[in-house]
């Protein structure tokens, strides 16, 4: 209340020293005096952005000074302690970590501390776990990742990921639906590696509206630690249900990727059905050559002739992973017959694949070539095999 | 002569006025955006990107280099020490006269190659492709041409050569951040449309300490002219670049540091030899090349610094650019006037161009006749000094403030320098740049219209290197 008297004191001031002005000169002290407060208010920010920024450096180095040695013998021990025990241990650094920007560096101090020795040390994750419950971050963050500010709770769900520990599907599941696009994809795919229920529950409804190429990123490495894990479903499944072109695409990609053999024969009927957009199509010729299905072979080679750019582009790449005789031959008499400069390099890049009898087809091809531009391909790719 | 005098004091204000409101909107925007941007990725999503370079897109770091000895070993050193898998550094000599090339060659252990080069865009010939014998240069292809005489001819021999879908312009005079194509490419992997460009912040690398093409310690430059030209670029990238992107105008992906989607660039033919703006030019023909496809896009900014350039040290290194700068700008709108309130090329048409002419091109010569005025005022005794000196103050104020602003955006991104001191010091020369540097760029820009104007032979001009090798002195 006192402000707004100020202020309207001030403001009366003002205008009583402009009377009789014209408008354009008291619209110009009016800029004025916002130009000044964004002067003053932008000194002001940076000073305390600096401070805030040096306060948690200090912190950092304290919180490294005072737990290296600690975490050392709590994280690696052998030994498992119980939560009385650790209590005792670190009893008189609780309340060195209460406040919460605290909380937030002694997270970051942690997650780097571990990073350090992830592949020289085997952790002990009770002692792990235990040390995180006594200093309470796990509460901490548990309670930011269902907060109402969407901010919270992608620093709160970054934060769990990286300390991996702490998530659980129930707590993620609040921020599937979220308007946010960056918070609802981040939560829809670490649900995978979280949630015991129905973990793939959106997998069945094309991910995400907005589903993009991070995504893809993103889901690959959940199905990457779940195929580690022996444990990666039958994406094939998934394949037949969604509309998404672009899921649908990245799924067959994946098949591929992944080595699931049983979906082969599945992906060859689509290819034979030949119902679906061309994108597609080079999605599932690509991955039926990843997944060595041979059966494929003759139908790429009798069909070649009729596919667009992007499909020749796949039917290459296809045809060179799967490295049969067959394929070489192919290969080495449709070189000749294309005009596109990009598909013969491809074309020759693919033979290279083929070791020595790829080199011998080059060398052969090189024999035989008129153009200047194909002496120039052959000699490139001969000399790159060596 | 009154009712004159009065008119064109009243255009002058709502001129200034018009820029304040600019600024003021695209700081608002910039700053969400920035926002947006620091919560948007983490670490752990640059991680997934190197843990499985088998789902990160391929880039090809493009830079040509002209008479560069005294820094190209290090320049590609530090290239080729990009925190990234699937990449690829093209360093096109530009027919250089001096040792480019030779220093290439012995440090890089380079051979000439057998390479099947297929001219996409159109360029002077491309003599020789050379590969290193060494696994640990594998990434470096050095390709030997005939001088086109602008860098848009080197850029388009290297985009001939890449082999990744996007590529990174830059300069070897430059210095990127080990982190930087993992941060430019994840705004691209993240987008429902396709994104045709991403630019970031620059700053000059003139201040800091540098060892072996790595950066040791970030400083702000020694130099007065880099000092002014920091908040300068900074003002740029953080508050005009950052807010346009909000609303996918970005007016110009910087030539000095770009990602771009080579199939684009490829499709719109390349880089423009002839345009001394080739960034500009450049950008502004994607977009069209876009709409008149009628392909959605968009034109990404971040506000992370990745790249570290070498700014002009003084003021004849300085005229020179910023003259280029001038006759590029100009020409840009005699090659482009069909855009120009073209509704047909969306906000290219009615925002960007039309932007760029009242508040780019046109704003040297408002102020320099703005300033003759001044004088013809004062000699017939017609200034009102109480009204004078308030004008003088709120012009005065739009620069500093939101010079000030940008300051604050740049330690809220990341403090990159260590001590207050530094930022005060970028502080203390935003509140004297009006008086002592702008007028400089205004008269440099001024003598590129003229340039342009009366078409004399222009070459690119020579950057005076200082290397990267030592730390700067103060050297006079």
């Amino acid at each position: 209340m006192a402000i707004l008297y100020y202020l309207k004191y001030y403001y009366y001031y003002l205008q009583s020293q402009f009377v009789g002005y014209p408008f354009i000169i008291k619209l110009t002290v009016f800029l004025v005096l916002i130009f000044i407060f964004i002067y003053v208010f932008s000194m002001f920010r940076s000073v305390f952005l600096h401070r805030k920024e040096r306060r948690h450096t200090s912190f950092y180095k304290r919180l490294k000074k005072h737990f290296d040695r600690k975490f050392e013998d709590i994280f690696y021990n052998s030994k498992t302690y119980s939560d009385l025990e650790l209590r005792e241990l670190v009893e008189e650094d609780i309340d060195l970590v209460t406040k919460v920007y605290h909380k937030k560096v002694f997270t970051d101090y942690v997650v780097d501390f571990v990073e350090r020795f992830q592949h020289t040390k085997v952790m002990n994750i009770e002692n792990y776990q235990g040390v995180l419950i006594v200093f309470a971050i796990i509460e901490f963050w548990s309670k930011r990742v269902v907060s109402n500010s969407s901010k919270k709770r992608r620093i709160a769900l970054r934060s769990l990921e990286d300390l991996n520990i702490g998530l659980t599907g129930s707590t993620i599941m609040r921020s599937t639906y979220h308007k946010n696009n960056s918070l609802r994809k981040h939560a829809r795919a670490t649900l995978i590696k979280h949630d015991k229920n129905n973990p793939y529950q959106f997998l069945e409804s094309d991910f995400d509206e907005d589903f993009n190429k991070l995504d893809e990123v993103r889901l690959h490495y959940f199905f990457s630690e779940k195929y580690e894990e022996g444990v990666l479903p039958q994406l094939i499944r998934w394949v037949k249900l969604t509309q998404n072109e672009d899921f649908k695409i990245y799924l067959i990609s994946e098949i591929g990727f992944f080595q699931q053999k049983d979906a082969a024969p599945m992906l060859y009927e689509m290819l034979l059905k030949d119902d679906q957009t061309d994108p597609v199509n080079c999605g599932i010729i690509e991955s039926l050559g990843k997944l060595n299905y041979f059966k494929a072979e003759s139908y790429i080679i009798e069909n070649f002739e009729f596919y667009n750019r992007k499909l020749q582009l796949s039917a290459i790449n296809s045809l060179s992973i799967l490295h049969t005789s067959t394929a070489l031959d192919f290969l080495t008499q449709v070189y000749f017959l294309l005009d596109d400069y990009s598909l013969k390099i491809h074309t020759a890049q693919a033979i290279s694949r083929f070791g020595k009898k790829g080199v011998q087809a080059l060398y052969q091809m090189n024999q035989q070539a008129v153009l200047d531009f194909d002496k120039k391909v052959f000699d490139q790719f001969s000399y790159q095999i060596g | 002569m009154s009712y004159f005098i009065e008119f064109y004091q009243y255009v002058i204000f709502f001129y200034a006025t018009l820029i304040a409101l600019f600024y003021l909107t695209l700081s608002i925007l910039g700053y969400f955006n920035i926002i947006r941007n620091l919560l948007q990725f983490s670490r752990k999503d640059e991680q997934m990107l190197l843990n499985y370079p088998k789902i990160a897109p391929g880039i090809s770091v493009v830079a040509p280099a002209y008479n560069e000895e005294v820094i190209i070993v290090d320049s590609v050193n530090s290239l080729l020490g990009l925190n990234y898998k699937n990449f690829e550094v093209i360093i096109v000599n530009d027919g250089s006269k001096d040792k480019t090339l030779e220093l290439l060659i012995e440090n890089f252990n380079l051979v000439e190659v057998p390479f099947a080069y297929i001219e996409k865009v159109n360029c002077k010939p491309v003599k020789r492709i050379f590969r290193s014998t060494n696994s640990a240069y594998d990434k470096l292809t050095v390709v030997d041409k005939v001088n086109g005489g602008t860098k848009a001819d080197a850029m388009n021999a290297g985009v001939n050569v890449a082999q990744y879908d996007y590529f990174i312009n830059t300069d070897v005079d430059c210095i990127l951040a080990n982190d930087t194509l993992t941060k430019i490419i994840l705004p691209v992997l993240d987008s429902e449309k396709q994104v045709i460009a991403v630019g970031a912040t620059m700053r000059m690398v003139n201040g800091c300490e540098i060892d072996h093409g790595t950066i040791t310690n970030i400083r702000p430059p020694k130099r007065i002219i880099p000092t002014f030209q920091e908040t300068e670029y900074l003002r740029s990238y953080l508050v005009a670049k950052m807010g346009w992107s909000v609303i996918n105008a970005v007016p110009n992906i910087s030539g000095g540091f770009g990602l771009f989607d080579r199939s684009v660039v490829v499709a719109s033919g390349g880089f423009d030899p002839l345009s001394h703006a080739e960034d500009m030019d450049m950008t502004i023909r994607m977009i069209a090349y876009m709409r008149d496809n009628n392909k959605s896009y968009r034109i990404l900014q971040i506000p992370h610094t990745l790249c570290w350039t070498e700014g002009p040290p003084n003021l004849k290194v300085l005229a020179r650019q910023r003259t280029r700068w001038g006759r590029g700008l100009l020409q840009i709108f005699f090659v482009h006037r069909k855009f120009m309130f073209n509704r047909r090329y969306g906000r290219l048409g009615w925002l960007i161009m039309p932007y760029a002419f009242l508040f780019e091109l046109m704003a040297p010569l408002v102020e320099i006749f703005g300033f003759l005025f001044l004088i013809f005022l004062l000699f017939t005794m017609q200034i009102n000094f109480s009204t004078f000196w308030l004008m003088l103050l709120y012009v005065y104020l739009i620069g500093v403030g939101v010079s000030l602003l940008t300051i604050s955006f740049d330690i809220m991104i990341k403090k990159l320098y260590k001590n207050f001191s530094e930022y005060l010091k970028l502080m203390f020369f935003s509140s004297i740049e009006a008086f002592i540097y702008h007028p400089f760029i205004v008269f440099f820009s001024i003598r590129g219209y003229f340039q342009f104007l009366t078409r004399r032979n222009f070459k690119w001009g020579a950057m005076t290197r200082q290397g990267f090798s030592r730390v700067e002195t103060n050297v006079k």
